[in-house]
Protein backbone atom coordinates (compact mmCIF):
# COMPACT_ATOMS: atom_id res chain seq x y z
CA UNK A 1 0.00 0.00 0.00
CA UNK A 2 1.47 3.23 -0.98
CA UNK A 3 1.82 5.72 1.81
CA UNK A 4 2.49 9.32 1.65
CA UNK A 5 5.02 10.03 4.23
CA UNK A 6 5.21 13.54 5.31
CA UNK A 7 8.68 14.76 5.09
CA UNK A 8 10.12 18.20 4.92
CA UNK A 9 10.90 17.95 1.26
CA UNK A 10 7.68 16.35 0.18
CA UNK A 11 5.63 18.72 2.38
CA UNK A 12 7.20 21.87 0.97
CA UNK A 13 6.68 20.60 -2.55
CA UNK A 14 3.06 19.99 -1.78
CA UNK A 15 2.61 23.42 -0.27
CA UNK A 16 4.31 25.04 -3.23
CA UNK A 17 2.11 23.03 -5.61
CA UNK A 18 -1.00 24.14 -3.79
CA UNK A 19 0.15 27.76 -3.81
CA UNK A 20 0.93 27.57 -7.51
CA UNK A 21 -2.46 26.08 -8.14
CA UNK A 22 -4.14 28.81 -6.14
CA UNK A 23 -2.10 31.47 -7.91
CA UNK A 24 -3.05 30.14 -11.32
CA UNK A 25 -6.63 29.75 -10.22
CA UNK A 26 -6.63 33.28 -8.87
CA UNK A 27 -5.18 34.65 -12.10
CA UNK A 28 -7.67 32.66 -14.11
CA UNK A 29 -10.52 33.86 -11.98
CA UNK A 30 -9.38 37.43 -12.28
CA UNK A 31 -9.27 37.11 -16.03
CA UNK A 32 -12.68 35.50 -16.03
CA UNK A 33 -14.30 38.19 -13.87
CA UNK A 34 -15.84 41.22 -15.49
CA UNK A 35 -14.05 44.49 -14.92
CA UNK A 36 -14.35 45.73 -11.36
CA UNK A 37 -17.26 48.09 -11.01
CA UNK A 38 -16.41 51.73 -10.53
CA UNK A 39 -16.50 52.97 -6.98
CA UNK A 40 -19.97 54.39 -6.28
CA UNK A 41 -20.08 58.16 -6.64
CA UNK A 42 -20.83 60.28 -3.64
CA UNK A 43 -24.26 61.85 -3.83
CA UNK A 44 -24.29 65.20 -5.56
CA UNK A 45 -24.25 68.12 -3.18
CA UNK A 46 -27.64 69.49 -2.25
CA UNK A 47 -28.55 72.18 -4.75
CA UNK A 48 -27.84 75.52 -3.23
CA UNK A 49 -28.70 77.76 -6.12
CA UNK A 50 -31.77 78.67 -8.05
CA UNK A 51 -34.07 75.80 -8.99
CA UNK A 52 -34.34 74.86 -12.65
CA UNK A 53 -37.44 76.19 -14.35
CA UNK A 54 -39.64 73.37 -15.57
CA UNK A 55 -41.02 74.48 -18.93
CA UNK A 56 -43.87 71.98 -18.53
CA UNK A 57 -44.96 73.30 -15.11
CA UNK A 58 -48.68 74.04 -14.88
CA UNK A 59 -50.45 75.79 -12.00
CA UNK A 60 -51.78 73.06 -9.69
CA UNK A 61 -55.17 73.20 -8.07
CA UNK A 62 -55.15 75.72 -5.25
CA UNK A 63 -52.15 77.63 -6.57
CA UNK A 64 -52.34 81.34 -5.71
CA UNK A 65 -51.21 84.05 -8.07
CA UNK A 66 -50.70 87.75 -7.36
CA UNK A 67 -53.77 89.90 -7.81
CA UNK A 68 -54.43 90.88 -11.41
CA UNK A 69 -54.82 94.45 -10.18
CA UNK A 70 -51.10 94.48 -9.29
CA UNK A 71 -49.56 93.42 -12.58
CA UNK A 72 -49.32 90.60 -15.05
CA UNK A 73 -47.10 87.70 -16.06
CA UNK A 74 -44.90 88.37 -19.06
CA UNK A 75 -45.02 84.71 -20.10
CA UNK A 76 -46.43 81.49 -18.71
CA UNK A 77 -48.78 81.99 -15.78
CA UNK A 78 -46.81 81.31 -12.59
CA UNK A 79 -43.59 80.41 -14.41
CA UNK A 80 -42.29 83.70 -15.78
CA UNK A 81 -41.62 87.24 -14.54
CA UNK A 82 -44.57 89.06 -12.98
CA UNK A 83 -44.37 92.69 -14.06
CA UNK A 84 -45.72 95.11 -11.48
CA UNK A 85 -47.97 97.81 -12.81
CA UNK A 86 -46.98 101.39 -12.08
CA UNK A 87 -49.39 101.84 -9.18
CA UNK A 88 -48.05 98.76 -7.39
CA UNK A 89 -44.41 99.64 -8.07
CA UNK A 90 -44.99 103.15 -6.73
CA UNK A 91 -46.80 101.79 -3.69
CA UNK A 92 -43.93 99.43 -2.88
CA UNK A 93 -41.26 102.03 -3.58
CA UNK A 94 -39.82 99.99 -6.45
CA UNK A 95 -38.80 101.29 -9.89
CA UNK A 96 -41.57 101.24 -12.46
CA UNK A 97 -41.28 98.21 -14.68
CA UNK A 98 -40.02 96.01 -11.83
CA UNK A 99 -40.49 92.31 -12.48
CA UNK A 100 -40.60 89.54 -9.88
CA UNK A 101 -39.66 86.22 -11.40
CA UNK A 102 -41.82 83.20 -10.64
CA UNK A 103 -40.19 79.78 -10.95
CA UNK A 104 -42.48 76.77 -11.00
CA UNK A 105 -45.18 78.76 -9.21
CA UNK A 106 -43.07 80.34 -6.47
CA UNK A 107 -41.80 83.93 -6.56
CA UNK A 108 -38.06 84.48 -6.39
CA UNK A 109 -37.64 87.47 -4.10
CA UNK A 110 -33.86 87.16 -4.34
CA UNK A 111 -33.30 90.56 -5.98
CA UNK A 112 -35.45 92.20 -3.31
CA UNK A 113 -34.06 90.51 -0.24
CA UNK A 114 -32.71 92.53 2.62
CA UNK A 115 -29.10 93.38 1.90
CA UNK A 116 -27.63 93.13 5.36
CA UNK A 117 -27.08 96.78 6.10
CA UNK A 118 -25.17 97.68 9.22
CA UNK A 119 -24.27 94.14 10.17
CA UNK A 120 -27.82 92.90 9.79
CA UNK A 121 -28.47 89.52 8.20
CA UNK A 122 -28.02 89.38 4.42
CA UNK A 123 -30.78 88.13 2.21
CA UNK A 124 -30.53 84.48 1.24
CA UNK A 125 -29.51 81.45 3.27
CA UNK A 126 -29.20 77.76 2.58
CA UNK A 127 -30.66 76.23 5.70
CA UNK A 128 -29.95 72.59 6.49
CA UNK A 129 -32.86 70.42 7.53
CA UNK A 130 -35.72 72.47 6.09
CA UNK A 131 -38.82 70.31 6.42
CA UNK A 132 -41.58 72.83 5.61
CA UNK A 133 -42.82 72.91 9.21
CA UNK A 134 -43.22 76.60 9.98
CA UNK A 135 -41.88 76.60 13.52
CA UNK A 136 -39.03 74.22 12.77
CA UNK A 137 -37.91 76.12 9.69
CA UNK A 138 -38.12 79.49 11.46
CA UNK A 139 -35.93 78.21 14.29
CA UNK A 140 -33.52 76.54 11.86
CA UNK A 141 -33.19 79.75 9.86
CA UNK A 142 -32.63 81.86 12.98
CA UNK A 143 -29.92 79.42 14.08
CA UNK A 144 -28.25 79.49 10.66
CA UNK A 145 -28.24 83.28 10.56
CA UNK A 146 -26.94 83.43 14.12
CA UNK A 147 -24.09 81.05 13.31
CA UNK A 148 -23.26 82.79 10.04
CA UNK A 149 -23.35 86.30 11.41
CA UNK A 150 -21.93 85.59 14.85
CA UNK A 151 -25.08 86.92 16.48
CA UNK A 152 -27.23 85.54 19.28
CA UNK A 153 -30.56 84.06 18.26
CA UNK A 154 -32.33 86.80 20.24
CA UNK A 155 -30.41 89.43 18.27
CA UNK A 156 -31.39 87.76 14.99
CA UNK A 157 -35.07 87.74 15.94
CA UNK A 158 -34.88 91.37 16.95
CA UNK A 159 -33.13 92.33 13.71
CA UNK A 160 -35.87 90.62 11.72
CA UNK A 161 -38.53 92.49 13.70
CA UNK A 162 -36.87 95.90 13.63
CA UNK A 163 -36.25 95.71 9.89
CA UNK A 164 -39.67 94.17 9.22
CA UNK A 165 -38.29 91.19 7.34
CA UNK A 166 -40.19 87.98 6.58
CA UNK A 167 -38.82 84.56 5.78
CA UNK A 168 -39.80 83.15 2.41
CA UNK A 169 -39.52 79.46 1.49
CA UNK A 170 -38.24 79.79 -2.07
CA UNK A 171 -37.18 76.30 -3.04
CA UNK A 172 -35.52 73.33 -1.38
CA UNK A 173 -33.28 74.59 1.39
CA UNK A 174 -33.27 78.19 0.19
CA UNK A 175 -34.75 80.71 2.61
CA UNK A 176 -34.99 84.33 1.54
CA UNK A 177 -35.30 87.34 3.86
CA UNK A 178 -37.83 89.60 2.21
CA UNK A 179 -39.13 93.02 3.30
CA UNK A 180 -42.63 92.51 4.66
CA UNK A 181 -44.28 95.09 2.43
CA UNK A 182 -43.06 93.39 -0.75
CA UNK A 183 -43.71 89.88 0.51
CA UNK A 184 -47.26 90.65 1.62
CA UNK A 185 -48.26 92.58 -1.45
CA UNK A 186 -47.38 89.87 -3.92
CA UNK A 187 -49.87 87.18 -3.04
CA UNK A 188 -48.45 83.81 -3.89
CA UNK A 189 -48.03 80.16 -3.09
CA UNK A 190 -44.69 79.45 -1.43
CA UNK A 191 -42.86 76.16 -1.65
CA UNK A 192 -44.49 75.21 1.66
CA UNK A 193 -47.84 75.30 -0.06
CA UNK A 194 -46.69 73.73 -3.32
CA UNK A 195 -44.46 71.00 -1.91
CA UNK A 196 -46.54 70.14 1.14
CA UNK A 197 -45.69 70.23 4.79
CA UNK A 198 -44.25 67.54 7.05
CA UNK B 1 -51.67 80.27 30.16
CA UNK B 2 -50.51 83.68 29.04
CA UNK B 3 -49.78 84.57 32.67
CA UNK B 4 -47.21 81.77 32.80
CA UNK B 5 -45.16 83.24 29.99
CA UNK B 6 -45.48 86.92 30.86
CA UNK B 7 -41.89 87.04 32.04
CA UNK B 8 -40.87 86.13 28.47
CA UNK B 9 -42.83 88.98 26.87
CA UNK B 10 -40.62 91.75 25.48
CA UNK B 11 -41.34 94.93 23.50
CA UNK B 12 -41.64 94.28 19.76
CA UNK B 13 -38.80 96.74 19.16
CA UNK B 14 -36.70 98.93 21.44
CA UNK B 15 -38.98 101.84 20.54
CA UNK B 16 -42.23 100.09 21.41
CA UNK B 17 -44.24 101.69 24.19
CA UNK B 18 -47.37 100.58 26.08
CA UNK B 19 -50.59 101.78 24.54
CA UNK B 20 -52.81 104.16 26.43
CA UNK B 21 -56.53 103.99 27.12
CA UNK B 22 -56.94 107.03 24.88
CA UNK B 23 -55.19 105.55 21.82
CA UNK B 24 -57.07 102.29 22.24
CA UNK B 25 -60.40 104.12 22.53
CA UNK B 26 -59.58 106.11 19.40
CA UNK B 27 -58.75 102.90 17.51
CA UNK B 28 -61.96 101.24 18.67
CA UNK B 29 -64.09 104.16 17.58
CA UNK B 30 -62.33 104.42 14.21
CA UNK B 31 -61.82 100.79 13.22
CA UNK B 32 -63.06 98.09 15.58
CA UNK B 33 -63.44 96.96 19.15
CA UNK B 34 -60.67 94.76 20.60
CA UNK B 35 -61.06 91.75 22.91
CA UNK B 36 -60.60 92.71 26.57
CA UNK B 37 -57.75 90.24 27.20
CA UNK B 38 -55.81 91.70 24.34
CA UNK B 39 -56.43 95.31 25.37
CA UNK B 40 -55.07 94.55 28.81
CA UNK B 41 -51.83 93.29 27.29
CA UNK B 42 -51.49 96.34 25.07
CA UNK B 43 -51.98 98.64 28.06
CA UNK B 44 -49.15 96.79 29.75
CA UNK B 45 -46.71 96.30 26.90
CA UNK B 46 -47.85 97.86 23.63
CA UNK B 47 -46.82 95.74 20.63
CA UNK B 48 -44.95 92.78 22.01
CA UNK B 49 -42.78 89.82 21.09
CA UNK B 50 -41.14 87.02 23.05
CA UNK B 51 -37.73 86.30 24.47
CA UNK B 52 -37.36 82.97 22.69
CA UNK B 53 -39.10 80.97 20.02
CA UNK B 54 -42.88 81.24 20.29
CA UNK B 55 -45.38 78.82 18.84
CA UNK B 56 -49.07 77.99 19.25
CA UNK B 57 -50.23 74.63 20.52
CA UNK B 58 -53.57 72.94 20.06
CA UNK B 59 -54.98 75.12 17.33
CA UNK B 60 -56.59 74.22 14.05
CA UNK B 61 -53.16 74.15 12.40
CA UNK B 62 -50.32 72.40 14.18
CA UNK B 63 -47.11 74.19 13.19
CA UNK B 64 -47.87 77.83 13.82
CA UNK B 65 -45.19 80.20 15.02
CA UNK B 66 -45.74 83.68 16.43
CA UNK B 67 -43.34 86.59 16.23
CA UNK B 68 -45.23 89.81 17.00
CA UNK B 69 -48.52 90.80 18.59
CA UNK B 70 -49.45 94.19 17.22
CA UNK B 71 -50.51 97.29 19.11
CA UNK B 72 -52.11 100.63 18.47
CA UNK B 73 -49.75 103.56 18.71
CA UNK B 74 -46.12 102.68 17.97
CA UNK B 75 -44.59 100.68 15.09
CA UNK B 76 -46.19 97.26 14.53
CA UNK B 77 -49.70 98.68 14.52
CA UNK B 78 -52.89 96.81 13.80
CA UNK B 79 -54.07 99.69 11.61
CA UNK B 80 -50.98 99.41 9.39
CA UNK B 81 -51.87 95.86 8.31
CA UNK B 82 -55.59 96.41 8.29
CA UNK B 83 -55.35 99.39 5.97
CA UNK B 84 -52.68 97.76 3.79
CA UNK B 85 -54.74 94.63 3.24
CA UNK B 86 -58.29 95.86 3.50
CA UNK B 87 -59.18 93.71 0.51
CA UNK B 88 -58.32 90.63 2.58
CA UNK B 89 -59.88 91.59 5.91
CA UNK B 90 -62.81 93.80 4.87
CA UNK B 91 -65.39 94.35 7.59
CA UNK B 92 -64.95 90.84 8.84
CA UNK B 93 -61.55 90.46 10.53
CA UNK B 94 -58.99 92.53 12.42
CA UNK B 95 -55.33 91.49 12.01
CA UNK B 96 -53.52 91.58 15.34
CA UNK B 97 -50.43 89.34 15.12
CA UNK B 98 -47.79 88.07 12.68
CA UNK B 99 -45.75 84.95 12.14
CA UNK B 100 -42.18 84.89 10.82
CA UNK B 101 -43.31 84.48 7.21
CA UNK B 102 -45.71 87.42 7.00
CA UNK B 103 -48.82 85.38 7.64
CA UNK B 104 -51.37 87.12 9.83
CA UNK B 105 -53.54 86.19 12.80
CA UNK B 106 -56.89 87.94 12.80
CA UNK B 107 -59.96 87.93 14.99
CA UNK B 108 -63.49 87.81 13.71
CA UNK B 109 -65.21 91.06 14.61
CA UNK B 110 -68.52 89.30 15.12
CA UNK B 111 -67.72 86.29 17.26
CA UNK B 112 -64.06 86.93 18.23
CA UNK B 113 -62.89 83.59 16.87
CA UNK B 114 -59.25 83.58 15.75
CA UNK B 115 -58.20 82.93 12.17
CA UNK B 116 -54.87 82.32 10.43
CA UNK B 117 -54.25 84.00 7.09
CA UNK B 118 -51.54 81.97 5.38
CA UNK B 119 -49.34 84.15 3.17
CA UNK B 120 -48.03 81.11 1.32
CA UNK B 121 -51.57 80.13 0.42
CA UNK B 122 -52.61 83.54 -0.86
CA UNK B 123 -53.88 84.61 2.59
CA UNK B 124 -56.57 81.97 2.66
CA UNK B 125 -58.10 82.16 6.18
CA UNK B 126 -58.42 79.12 8.46
CA UNK B 127 -60.17 79.19 11.82
CA UNK B 128 -57.71 78.12 14.52
CA UNK B 129 -59.15 79.10 17.93
CA UNK B 130 -62.58 79.86 19.34
CA UNK B 131 -61.52 82.92 21.32
CA UNK B 132 -58.72 85.37 22.02
CA UNK B 133 -58.32 83.78 25.43
CA UNK B 134 -57.72 80.38 23.80
CA UNK B 135 -55.18 81.95 21.43
CA UNK B 136 -53.25 83.64 24.24
CA UNK B 137 -53.29 80.50 26.37
CA UNK B 138 -51.94 78.44 23.46
CA UNK B 139 -48.70 80.42 23.26
CA UNK B 140 -45.64 78.39 24.17
CA UNK B 141 -42.25 80.06 24.39
CA UNK B 142 -39.00 78.12 24.22
CA UNK B 143 -36.31 80.36 25.73
CA UNK B 144 -32.88 80.28 24.05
Amino acid sequence: MARITPSGNAGSKLVRAILDLLHVSKKMNLKALPPAPKRPQLPAPKPSGRPIRDPHWKPPSGWHRPARSKGSFTGAEGNSPFKLNDATADHLGLPRGTEIDFVNGTPDFGPFTHKGLGGQPPGTYNVDGINLNRTHDYNATVSTIADTMGMSKAAVREALRINKINLHHFSGDIMQLVPTNIHRNIHHSGSVHLEGRN
Amino acid sequence: MIEEIEELIIPATPDSRPDTPETIAEFESRISHLPEEYKNLLLKYGPFAFNGSAELSGGGINDLCLTVCRGIGSQYTIAEVYEEMEDVFGDHWIPFADDAYGSVYGFDRNDETIWFFDIEAGFTPTKIFNSMRAFLDAIIVEPD
